[in-house]
């Protein structure tokens, strides 16, 4: 059933309270919940914490917005760490990279496919396929340092094997910006896409950058400082998307929206009732912040949110398998590489390309995610399963 | 060199490494008073709240296959509960194939800081390595012939994956001694025995005597697992208290 953005009032901002009993709640079961439910949940944490991120530095721009955002901040707080906490205590760090790669790979390919502007949707898809490969080097990881199988979290949705290889996406800064929509022409939908992918990269990023120094293996080390520097490529390649001239109030009710319309999509397909409960308060919660902010657009910026805002949400996020649309994206734009704003073939990139020369000093001493996923083929139960699996370290002992 | 310095190493975590701080420490926190009555149990009481909601961690998968579903029939007919066993069964599984991965982590410690005098050698580890691998081959083919899915991460499974990342995280940090690697594999070899033995009860409850036999076999191995890991720890414990080095080996 649609949502009418403007109708539905949710509920007022001075009525969304909590206690911390309710904020720490009892975690989903990593076992027995579909990973989706994981997806959503660390999908919402991300969108919630570039809520935050941005209103902060909304905050420190205007400082007559800074009541009103500190307001709407401290709800948007308390929401986060209701969805944040319901991950349970039995998923590893390694664990819930596996969860972060599975959103960046499904969340990112249901976006590509509904975006309709296609330079936006090619630029998804060009980022999908790096995280696409981040997801099989950690699988590798999770493998060889702990030996457990990342499908045990992933539940046979997203496929594991490479996509482009980590060891040649470290770009030149340079390379990493895109063109950015037109605020003017741009439909609501694009930008709320551009959000709401910004968040999930910047939460992987930041996630990464907590986990990764609390591993003790080198190569684990290594590795998360590896992906976590694409990561920072990520968020700076998808932030450049939105068009840097909406003005600070556009940018939130953009948040706001964004907000509603991912929660609104999670509720639709949640199969956990307590979950689907959860959703749904959060989507009252956040029709109320978008009111919120539309009376001060109104009063403000004297405009209509209308300018700004679609009346209905288009079609939810599709939190589903996306393998068939992944695999064609697999086989036509693995060899994409990007020069400045553009895609071209690996072939037309010059050899003394900025992007080469920063990729050829970062990987020579040895390529982490080669190292790690060196033979690697991902198999039910981990590769111990093959045998002779161990001939490779029996080589070379000494 | 004074004796002071033979002993001396860099520590500070210590209150008697700042005497004069360490004294004001102790009277600031005198002078604070503690905002609320009560004790330590008052979290007890907050984590019992807790588990008298609780869900659990998870459970078992229902049979995917003909064979499961006949296997579990016929299981259920005789009064017996196989998802008990295959969730142990998954337990093992699950330690054996880290435990495999932990020995690897200890053989890249011994192959550059080993001190053959003391052991263990790379091809003795490698031995016992090659058996877990082996011993979790072997729970492989007993959850299949039961008509399950070994790839099923259980709840014990997931329990006991908690338990080992302290583990896993000694034996693969560059900075772990052969002392301190060696105690993690000790416990490792503890746990090990215990769940073997486990697995041969289980076995017998069900009447399941090949399956004791085999068992039994991998427990031998077991068995001689720990007698060598304690014989490596002790020896090297010993070589520690001659040379009289912590936390390092040289």
């Amino acid at each position: 059933m649609a949502l009418d953005l403007f109708k539905e009032q949710g509920v007022p901002l001075d009525r969304q309270v909590f206690t911390w009993r309710e904020l720490s709640g009892m975690p989903i079961s990593k076992l027995d919940d579909d990973a989706f439910t994981r997806v959503r949940i660390i999908l919402m944490n991300g969108i919630e914490a570039e809520a935050s991120r941005f209103s902060h530095a909304c905050a420190r721009m205007n400082r007559p917005l800074q009541l009103a955002l500190a307001r709407v901040r401290r709800v948007e707080q308390h929401q986060r760490t209701m969805v944040n906490w319901m991950l349970g205590a039995d998923h590893s760090p390694l664990e819930n990279t596996i969860g972060f790669e599975q959103v960046a790979v499904e969340v990112t390919a249901s976006v590509a496919q509904q975006e309709p502007d296609p330079y936006l949707a090619a630029v998804y898809r060009f980022g999908m396929l790096e995280d696409f490969d981040h997801m099989y080097r950690f699988a590798a990881l999770m493998d060889r340092v702990e030996g457990k199988d990342a499908n045990n979290i992933l539940q046979s949705y997203t496929d594991i094997r490479p996509g482009r290889p980590t060891s040649v996406e470290h770009r030149a800064p340079e390379d990493d910006l895109r063109n950015p929509y037109d605020r003017r022409t741009a439909a609501p939908i694009s930008r709320i896409n551009a959000l709401a992918i910004t968040a999930a990269e910047h939460m992987a990023h930041d996630y990464y950058m907590v986990v990764g120094p609390q591993f003790a293996d080198p190569v684990a080390r290594q590795l998360y400082a590896e992906i976590a520097s694409i990561e920072e490529q990520h968020v700076t390649q998808y932030e450049s998307l939105s068009d840097p001239t909406e003005t600070w109030l556009e940018k939130w009710l953009l948040h706001e929206a964004t907000e509603v319309y991912a929660y609104w999509s999670c509720a639709r397909q949640e199969s956990n009732p307590r979950l689907r409960a959860l959703w749904e308060r959060m989507v009252s919660y956040e029709l109320g912040h978008l009111h919120f902010v539309m009376e001060l657009f109104r009063n403000v910026e004297h405009r209509d949110p209308a300018e700004v805002l679609p009346t209905s949400l288009p079609e939810p996020i599709a939190f589903k398998s996306h393998r068939t649309f992944v695999r064609d994206v697999l086989r036509n734009e693995t060899n994409l590489r990007a020069v400045g704003t553009r895609f071209v073939d690996a072939g037309q990139v010059p050899p003394d390309a900025a992007s080469n020369i920063y990729r050829n000093q970062l990987n020579k001493d040895g390529s982490p995610s080669e190292i790690v996923a060196a033979g690697w083929r991902w198999t039910p139960g981990t590769e111990l399963v093959n045998v002779g699996a161990l001939a490779g370290i029996e080589g070379r002992a000494k | 060199m004074s004796i002071k310095d033979k002993l001396a190493g860099m520590n500070r975590t210590g209150i008697g490494m700042s005497p004069v701080d360490a004294e004001q420490m102790i009277q600031g926190a005198r002078d604070g008073v503690p905002s609320s009555e009560g004790s330590a149990a008052g979290v007890q009481v907050v984590r019992e709240q807790y588990i008298a909601e609780r869900t659990g961690i998870g459970s078992m998968p229902p049979p995917t296959t003909l064979k499961g579903v006949a296997k579990a029939a016929q299981a259920l007919a005789t009064n017996q509960r196989p998802n008990v066993f295959l969730d142990r069964l998954g337990e093992r599984l699950a330690f054996e194939r880290t435990g495999v991965r932990m020995y690897d982590a200890l053989l890249a410690h011994m192959n550059v800081v080993g001190d053959p005098s003391l052991g263990p050698t790379a091809a003795e580890l490698r031995q016992i390595r090659d058996e877990e691998h082996r011993h979790f081959e072997l729970l492989r083919n007993v959850i299949t012939e039961m008509g399950s899915d070994p790839t099923v991460q259980t709840p014990a499974a997931d329990a006991v994956s908690v338990e080992s990342q302290g583990l896993v995280q000694i034996l693969t940090d560059p900075r772990s001694s052969r002392s301190q690697c060696l105690h993690a594999i000790l416990v490792v070899e503890l746990a090990d025995n215990d769940g073997w033995k486990m697995l041969i009860e289980f076995a017998r409850e069900l009447n399941r005597d090949d399956l004791v036999a085999r068992f039994e076999q991998a427990t031998r191995e077991e068995e001689r697992h720990l007698e060598r890991v304690r014989a490596w720890f002790a020896a090297q414990m010993q070589a520690d208290l001659t040379e009289g080095r912590v936390g390092v080996d040289a």
